[in-house]
């Protein structure tokens, strides 16, 4: 157990090594092209944004450097942390291939219930973008529908351990999972609060890379932890 | 032969039981809600610690991995 921990760690700090090569390479771009919106803006608009913590602060090559690095270090271990865990509780139990199949399992609904479903209901903004007065009701309602995701996903996984074929399994709890997650999105509120000024380009450009970047976090971090558990890990 | 075949298949090894993944299970929970908390929120709606300087810092990292920012 401890030892597919340690492969859990270092699988999500070696994915958060090359997933820091993909946030400067795509990320960055579309956030300094944010930022020097931003800045235009509260040009214009001195008065209205005295102290916006993009405008002022700290430095950009801190934030897009070290301060990059150790956030996405940081979630890179977590993650590699609960796919290590997942791991030992699916195997032999919910899953019964090789490791493999039992961690893109895992990856894939993870990864589907996690960022795919909660980015869909509320993406994430580049600087510029948002109302500063609904931060706390978008970030609350956010970590919502990202808890009952996670939840609906362990009773739609629990709920068909018994059902006997796998594409019935499929089924049954890919409808329950996507009937609950419908009816939350339909009920939470949503934001809209993308001024129409706001360059659609750039907007796009943004989500689409916090998208890359999550995917390449999840998948390296499942393919290093394959890799370790195949290489060093056949009795754990 | 087939013994080390087999062994290479994951389901073929006993499952860990759940008493001894509990503990790590709670700890990395704990551990992974508390990352979550300062990348993805600390300083945006709600602030543990004074100030900007975590929101700022790890500034970049939450806009890119898409949670709320301001």
């Amino acid at each position: 157990m401890t030892r597919l921990l340690v492969f859990g760690l270092l699988a999500g700090l070696l994915a958060s090594v090359m997933t820091f090569g993909v946030a400067r390479l795509v990320g960055e771009p579309a956030l300094d092209a944010a930022i020097a919106l931003e800045v235009a803006d509260s040009h214009a608009h001195a008065a209205d944004t005295p102290n916006h913590p993009d405008a002022v602060g700290m430095s950009r090559r801190l934030q897009a450097g070290p301060g990059l690095f150790v956030g996405l270090a940081a979630i890179g271990a977590a993650l590699g942390g609960i796919l290590a865990i997942s791991f030992a509780v699916a195997r032999g139990r919910f899953l019964h291939g090789s490791t493999r199949a039992t961690v893109g399992w895992i990856t894939a609904l993870g990864f589907a219930a996690v960022i795919v479903v909660p980015m869909l209901k509320f993406p994430g903004n580049p600087p510029a973008v948002g109302n500063s007065e609904t931060i706390g009701a978008r970030t609350l309602a956010y970590f919502a529908f990202l808890a009952l995701s996670l939840a609906t996903l362990g009773f739609a996984v629990s709920a068909v351990k018994g059902v006997p074929s796998r594409h019935r399994k499929m089924l049954i709890g890919a409808a329950i999972y996507a009937g609950v997650m419908t009816g939350a999105a339909i009920v939470l509120p949503s934001f809209h609060e993308v001024d129409p000024a706001f360059p659609g380009d750039v907007l796009w450009q943004f989500r689409a890379s916090t998208l890359a970047v999550q995917a390449t976090l999840w998948a390296s971090t499942a393919i290093v932890f394959c890799w370790l558990v195949g290489r060093y890990g056949q009795s754990v | 032969m087939t013994v080390a075949t087999r062994s290479a298949v994951s389901s073929d090894l006993p499952a860990i039981p759940l008493r001894d993944i509990a503990p790590w299970a709670a700890l990395a929970s704990l551990l992974a809600v508390l990352v979550v908390y300062f990348v993805g929120a600390e300083q945006g709606a709600w602030s543990v610690f004074h100030g900007t300087d975590v929101h700022e810092f790890v500034h970049d990292a939450r806009h890119l991995l898409g949670f709320p920012c301001h």
